[in-house]
């Protein structure tokens, strides 16, 4: 689980035009590999701003 | 040069060398001392990279996922190698670079090396864990502790 969440959070860091992921896009990848419980939520309420 | 160029060239220069630029270089780049100190602490602010300056001003310690320092972590691959803050950085180095490396660590509970790699662009196990001690929306309190 660790390495696609990996490759997918962190692939695009040396692209020439990166700009830094939204919360919503963060959270939705942890979602995505299951880690939906309140101690992977990125924000403090847990909603997806 | 703008924040983002900066950036950039901090990143490129990590990932070829596994060293940051020194600050004296990026005070030239950025045409001085005043606007470097100024231009990374922006950059720090916005998370893209972590200084800790407690010695030197502008010094960087981090740009995720990779380290300035030494650590207890080191990715090694054919043409070069890095330090990692940590385990998930020690994964997030060769997904960032895209290369296939080995991982140079020990397991916190038993001290025996963590014999992990990326080979063909896949992870070569998935035995073992990565523990997490700090909630995902407290990270950035201190990411340096995290």
């Amino acid at each position: 689980m660790m390495w696609p969440l990996t490759q997918a959070w962190y692939g695009d860091r040396l692209a020439d035009d990166y700009t830094p992921a939204s919360i919503d896009h963060l959270q939705r990848l942890l979602d995505s590999v299951g880690l939906t419980s309140s101690f992977w939520r990125l924000t403090e309420d847990g909603s997806i701003v | 040069m703008d924040d983002l160029d900066l950036r950039r060239v901090i990143y490129r220069r990590l990932a070829e060398t596994g060293a940051v630029p020194s600050f004296g270089e990026i005070a030239q780049l950025v045409g001085g001392s005043d606007e470097a100190v100024s231009s990374l602490g922006r950059l720090h602010d916005r998370h893209m990279i972590v200084l800790d300056d407690r010695n030197d001003p502008g010094e960087i310690a981090m740009a995720l996922p990779f380290a300035a320092r030494p650590t207890g972590h080191r990715v090694v691959a054919s043409d070069g190698s890095w330090w990692a803050n940590c385990a998930w950085d020690a994964l997030a180095i060769p997904a960032a670079l895209d290369i296939d490396a080995r991982i140079e660590a020990t397991w916190l509970d038993t001290d025996e090396p963590v014999g992990l790699s990326i080979e063909g662009g896949e992870l070569s196990s998935t035995d073992g864990w990565v523990h997490f001690a700090v909630p995902a929306r407290r990270w950035w309190d201190d990411i340096v502790e995290t």
